[in-house]
């Protein structure tokens, strides 16, 4: 029997440190990638956003800027026009995730149970969401319009007055709300449906034979499996309507008198309209905090659920 | 015996360097062919070179009907044998932020057709070269006094477009209405032809909808009381009491119901189709109508706006990049087009704008339409939209102008305070 038999008894001190050092190396090779990629992509440009929102640049040079400090925000805090924005954000982002989740969950339970014709009403119900959004706009344009619209024909139909839709508070932002939850609500229905199929038979069967109504086995049993899911749409919404402008953009501009203006309105206005980009840079800054902070919101109420569920 | 081992080694057998150092080169092998290839449309300048053709970015080349034939009379510089050019189409709400970027990072096309807003910006930005040379000996009218800053020309007319009051005459004889001559006129001509005809009786859109038509639109009911934004000097007049007339004369319509909901296209191309009897607009949507529409251009009038002074126009300049890499093929084509012979060329598609020099419409043409000669007399009186001493600032100071009358159109804030207003904040832009 030789030493060399042994490979416990052959394993040097530098044979450690190499497959230690491989040990690091794997993972950390594997995060190199997207590091970078998200440096490059994500970090730098918020840096450089960062910057232009403390200069005065201009469109026509935007990396020609003399650093103005917190003037940009200084002027946004003093005129009238931000508070309103963030109004017209805040009810437009919550108006439109609110909407789209009751419709898509309501979407999802139907398409859940088995009827004559179920595959196609659910890609009937899919298909807003494969509709590009200025098409999407463009059609329910006509639809409200005031003069030739369906709505109105209906509403003159039925012996009420014509309604201004897009011309008119509050129905410019209501008309724009249900536009933008139209087009989320298939994603809901088909994320929804997905968690809905997870639900086990047997427990729903257990609860109805138990004699619990529809509504008490969808409150006790159904729900809780679908409100991690339902909660991560609801993030997900979020951000999505603090981003969406070209349906805004195509019904009303963010008219009438600034009722629509969200704060993608105003940065395009501001940095593209007024050619002001270290304003629009202020802006978007303050639209990247609100994100935040909703992003921030969806991670407490997920650690909070996690503790409260053991995990 | 190694070497040629080495040399017949294959992609599969080489380290990663190499293979990148390979497809680097093939790259660049396949753009440097494209390239070599790519010279479509070139032309010879006699000294053995290619000149590459003169691109000319405008978005009326996507207008309906005539945006070829506007194309047209530019390529028909190509006939003179001094070069070539090249069309590129930049939809209307794109241009100005899409031409901007692009010179802003030194790029963009040679020759540019922009409104006179963004041609202050460009002058601003230093983006345009000097056009002087180019314009030696051209009979420049006075469209072209704005192009002169500070003694330098960087910029030629390409049209100047009033806005005038364009009407349907066979519906007003069918609904047994005059052109109306001012407000109370137009309100009780409206609801005339809305009793009479299956027509919509005005088809400017109401001011409510958002969209940028407004900002300019208010001009035609200011200027048309009597108002100005600023004087010649630069002092704001914002809240004069001739503006405050021009946003009660809109607030009059309004109340009165007389605006369509539909946006200006779309009621441009129902008058086109017979279905609107008045609207405020220039003379491309009457060429358009006529072009296009199901009217009879012998019954597509036009008139001054129903106010008791002028309107206002748009004014479109040519202008050249200054950083082209083909600067002097540029100046050459602007050098043609305000030329005799390239002005004609326009003209017979431009329709009636004033252009660069006094070109007048052809008898055929002024037979063909009828309307053509009054919106040439229009434009002989109309003021632009850039406030004087303000004009960096105007698209600014006009959305806030739109978002006051918009207040005082749906809300009890009276046209004094809301020009008040923005007076205050037009004078805290500086």
């Amino acid at each position: 029997m030789t030493a060399t038999a042994n490979p416990r008894v052959s394993r040097s001190p530098r044979l450690r440190l190499t497959r230690a050092l491989r040990g690091v190396a794997t993972p950390a090779a594997l995060l190199i990638a997207p590091m970078v990629l998200l440096a490059f992509m994500v970090f730098w440009p918020l840096l450089q956003q960062i910057w232009i929102s403390l200069t005065d640049a201009r469109l026509t040079n935007p990396g020609g800027g003399s650093f103005v400090g917190l003037e940009n925000f200084e002027a946004l805090m003093a005129g009238t026009a931000l508070p309103q924005v963030l109004a017209n954000t805040l009810a437009y982002t919550l108006g439109s995730t609110g909407l789209a989740l009751v419709m898509g969950t309501l979407a999802a339970l139907v398409v859940n149970t088995r009827f004559r014709g179920h595959g196609f009403v659910k890609g009937v119900l899919a298909s807003p969401w494969a509709i590009p959004p200025v098409a999407a706009a463009s059609i329910w344009l006509w639809m409200f319009s005031e003069s030739r619209g369906i709505f109105n024909r209906i509403i003159e139909g039925a012996g009420g007055e014509p309604v201004a839709w897009l011309t008119s508070e509050p129905w410019a932002m209501v008309s724009v709300i249900l536009v933008t939850a139209w087009q989320f609500a298939p994603l809901v229905m088909l994320v929804t449906l997905s968690a809905l199929k997870s639900v086990p038979d047997e427990v729903a069967e257990a609860s109805r034979v138990d004699g619990a109504s529809a509504v008490a086995t969808f409150t006790w049993v159904v729900w809780p499996h679908i409100l991690p899911t339902f909660r991560l749409l609801g993030i997900l919404l979020v951000i999505e309507s603090l981003r969406r402008w070209d349906i805004i953009a195509v019904m009303t501009g963010g008219g009438p008198v600034m009722s629509t203006s969200t704060i993608v309105v105003a940065i395009q206005r501001q940095a593209f309209q007024y050619q002001e980009v270290g304003m629009g840079a202020a802006y978007a800054m303050i639209g990247i905090t609100l994100a935040v902070i909703f992003a921030l919101a969806y991670l407490m109420v997920e650690r909070r659920a996690e503790k409260r569920n053991g995990r | 015996m190694a070497q040629s081992v080495t040399k017949g080694v294959d992609m599969a057998t080489r380290n990663p360097l190499q293979r990148a150092a390979a497809g680097t080169a093939a790259v660049g092998l396949a753009v440097a062919l494209a390239a070599c290839t790519s010279s479509e449309g070139a032309t010879d300048d006699g000294e053995g070179e290619t000149a590459a053709p003169v691109t000319l970015a405008n978005s009326q080349w996507l207008d309906a009907a005539r945006g070829d034939a506007l194309w047209d009379s530019v390529a028909a510089y190509e006939e003179t044998g001094r070069g070539t050019v090249e069309r590129v189409e930049i939809p209307n709400s794109e241009i100005e932020t899409r031409l901007t970027t692009e010179l802003g990072s030194g790029a963009g096309p040679d020759v540019m057709f922009v409104q006179d807003t963004v041609f202050l910006n460009f002058v601003d930005a230093g983006f345009l070269a000097p056009l002087d040379s180019a314009v030696e000996g051209a009979e420049l009218n006075a469209t072209n006094e704005g192009g002169v800053i500070d003694g330098e020309r960087l910029g030629v007319a390409w049209q100047r477009a009033p806005f005038g009051f364009m009407y349907n005459a066979a519906i007003l004889e069918e609904a047994g209405v005059e052109v109306p001559t001012s407000v109370d006129e137009l309100i009780a001509a409206v609801e005339t032809i809305e009793a009479n005809t299956d027509a919509i009786g005005f088809g400017d859109q109401t001011p409510l909808a958002g969209h940028g038509i407004w900002t300019q639109g208010i001009d035609t009911w200011t200027y048309g009381a009597g108002g100005a934004w600023a004087t010649e000097d630069g002092e704001l007049t914002i809240d004069s009491p001739e503006n405050v007339a021009g946003f009660e004369a809109i607030k009059q319509m309004q109340d009165a119901g007389i605006f369509a909901s539909d946006d200006f296209d779309t009621m441009r191309m129902m008058f086109a189709q017979g279905q609107v009897a008045m609207m405020s607009d220039h003379a491309g949507g009457a060429l358009i109508s006529s072009l296009e529409g199901v009217v009879d251009p012998a019954d597509i009038g036009v008139a001054p706006n129903p106010m008791p002074n002028p309107g206002y126009h748009e004014q479109l300049y040519v202008v050249v990049n200054q950083n082209s890499e083909n600067l002097d093929a540029a100046l050459d084509f602007v050098s043609w087009l305000v030329s005799e012979e390239g002005q004609l060329s326009v003209r017979g598609a431009s329709g009636a704008d004033p252009l660069a020099t006094d070109v007048p419409i052809s008898d055929e043409y002024a037979a063909q339409y009828p309307w053509a000669e009054g919106f040439l007399e229009i434009g002989q009186t109309t003021t632009g939209r850039l406030i004087p001493g303000h004009e960096m600032q105007t698209s600014q100071i006009m959305q806030t102008m739109l978002e006051n009358l918009q207040l005082v159109l749906s809300s009890d804030v009276t046209s004094e305070e809301a020009l008040a207003t923005v007076q205050a904040e037009a004078e805290a832009l500086g």
